[in-house]
């Protein structure tokens, strides 16, 4: 497990120093819910500029990685750093779009609202909006296409639009990394193709990108996670070999 | 007619009583809204029961009961927040067993003291006619105060009910703010204490709250209204009870939960009587409105009915 994956640029190329530098770095990071361990001694060196997908079966620890690497769930032991930084000092630097599940999408607040609150950790968080915030926020929402639903109920949106204003939010951010937790579910075709063109304005802008994901994407790197207590089949590792082969990315066992 | 409206201004009780009830509203629909919101009504409630403990302590060593409120308020808010906040937020079993025992507490400490029926109904209830000017300071300052907070800290409290998990990750401080919204959640239990009592206190917060939420999708609104819902409960509490002798705080329970059943039928758009009838009267056909959906293209298989 200690060297379980180490994402790439290019097929076949190990990523540039320069890419890797100060990064996204977790070394021997142990995560449990209570006394039960989901995930031990997980090291990865994750560079800028990748479509990095984590990738398992349910219950494999893919959701967990992307919450401990955004601070929602405590490390047992290792750390993780941004940058050279403990990640917990540089939280404003993260983005995190959350399943769609972990969201009360009755909520009374307007679309509008929910991006600006991608704004709150920037500005301070008993500032009021500037202009400057507004801008940013109405870009967010045009650059999503959205930018007519500003003044809608969150309520009121269709699961694609929904996820769009939560990305959103994350653009309002301004990030550095950005962690998406299964954010292909549940959406429409326009929202998936509209998300995978934000996925290369990511990798040209050298972000840090982490999705936890049913599906390989194209020209990604990924991380393949496993039960400990099952072990994968032949079948199962051939097939996600074969995927992740056009990089040579997996070297898992 | 017109005397029974405006005789009891004449009487110093009934105006302190008054000016109380319509404080302890607007604070309590202010936190009611955001405690309905975070989805924790429950524990509003765990927190409100807990006091008594420290109400009758201070009766007993005659102190002022604001204060025996007080100090028992914040501590359970303190462990309320401390206990859920470790693992399983929102843990409803744990939450019943503090609060059952701080009550029994309670029960315990006035078992062997002689005590008068009307003052421990007025400890469980609710005595606002008795209300003394310092009770009314009292009010106002800590009510004020809640009020503040709340408002200077809404978004945050918003941003943490709305989407708990994105706010931390950004670096909200999520638990904090839970425990702060416990705190004035107490404080206003505090407050609304000698308007309504131990008891009652929470329907005061929730329910109007509860009732506003079917009416709007906004979040001013609903303060407000909840606000007004309780103001109106408490008028009519204060006016029955001074008129006949009735318990004023249990009028006003009533009133709110009389209005949160009429909400529940008949609000204009989520009502359930209101969402029948637009449905069977065909109302929502002839209003014509924008269709969200219909059938562009079909497989040669799906037939319109009465085709051949």
């Amino acid at each position: 497990m200690a060297d379980a994956a180490a994402p790439t640029l290019r097929p076949g190329d190990e990523a540039p120093a320069a890419l890797h530098a100060r990064c996204l770095v977790l070394q021997d990071v142990t995560i449990a819910y209570g006394r039960h361990v989901v995930l031990a001694h997980v090291d990865a060196d994750i560079p800028r500029s990748q479509i990095v997908s984590i990738i398992g079966p349910n219950g494999a620890g893919k959701s967990t990685l992307l919450k401990a690497i955004a601070g929602l769930i405590p490390l047992v032991g290792g750390d993780i750093r941004l940058f050279d930084e403990p990640i917990g000092r540089v939280r404003r630097r993260v983005a995190y779009v959350p399943q769609r599940e972990d969201v009360d999408w009755a909520f009374p607040v307007s679309v509008g609202d929910v991006v600006m609150m991608g704004r709150y950790p920037r500005r301070g968080w008993l500032r009021g909006s500037t202009a400057e915030d507004r801008q940013i926020v109405g870009d967010a929402l045009d650059h999503l296409g959205i930018g007519d639903l500003a003044g809608r109920q969150i309520s009121r949106l269709s699961g694609g639009q929904q996820r769009r204003a939560f990305i959103a939010r994350a653009l309002a951010q301004q990030p550095d990394v950005i962690l998406l937790d299964e954010p292909m579910a549940g959406i429409d075709a326009e929202t998936h193709d509209r998300i995978l063109e934000l996925f290369d304005e990511w990798r040209e802008a050298g972000k840090v990108v982490l999705q936890a994901t049913h599906t390989h994407i194209h020209g990604g790197s990924m991380i393949v996670l496993r039960r400990t207590a099952e072990p994968v089949s032949a079948a199962d590792f051939e097939h996600h070999a074969a995927e992740a082969g056009e990089h040579h990315a997996s070297r898992g066992h | 007619m017109l005397h029974a409206v405006t005789d009891p201004w004449s009487d110093p009780a009934f105006v302190r009583a008054f000016a109380d009830i319509v404080a302890v509203a607007i604070v309590a629909g202010a936190i009611g809204t955001l405690i309905v919101l975070r989805g924790i009504g429950f524990l509003g409630d765990a927190v409100a029961h807990s006091i008594f403990p420290g109400v009758v302590t201070a009766f007993l060593i005659d102190v002022n009961l604001l204060i025996g409120a007080l100090v028992a308020g914040v501590a359970t808010a303190a462990i309320m927040g401390l206990l859920t906040a470790n693992a399983r937020v929102r843990d409803n079993t744990a939450i019943g067993v503090v609060f059952t025992a701080a009550f029994a507490l309670g029960v315990v400490i006035l078992s062997n003291q002689p005590v008068n029926v009307d003052q421990l109904e007025g400890i469980l209830f609710g005595d606002p006619l008795s209300a003394q000017p310092s009770d009314l300071i009292m009010t106002m300052a800590i009510g004020g105060g809640v009020l503040l907070t709340v408002v200077l800290l809404r978004r945050l409290f918003v941003m943490a009910a709305f989407d708990p998990s994105g706010a931390r990750a950004m670096g909200l401080p999520v638990v904090a703010l839970d425990i702060l919204l416990l705190l004035v959640t107490a404080l206003t239990v505090v407050v609304a204490f000698k308007a309504v009592g131990n008891i009652l206190v929470i329907s005061l917060m929730i329910t109007p709250a509860a009732t506003a939420r079917f009416f709007t999708d906004r979040l001013l609104p609903m303060a407000t209204m909840a606000a007004l819902i309780g103001v109106v409960a408490g008028v009519i509490g204060i006016y029955t009870g001074y008129q006949t002798d009735t318990s004023v705080g249990g009028v006003i329970v009533l009133a709110t939960t009389l209005a949160f059943f009429a909400a529940w039928l008949f609000a204009p758009e989520h009502g359930v009587v209101s969402l029948r009838m637009a449905q069977r009267h065909g109302a929502l056909l002839r209003s014509e409105p924008e269709a969200v959906a219909e059938i562009i293209l079909a497989s040669p298989e799906i037939r319109a009915p009465h085709e051949g």
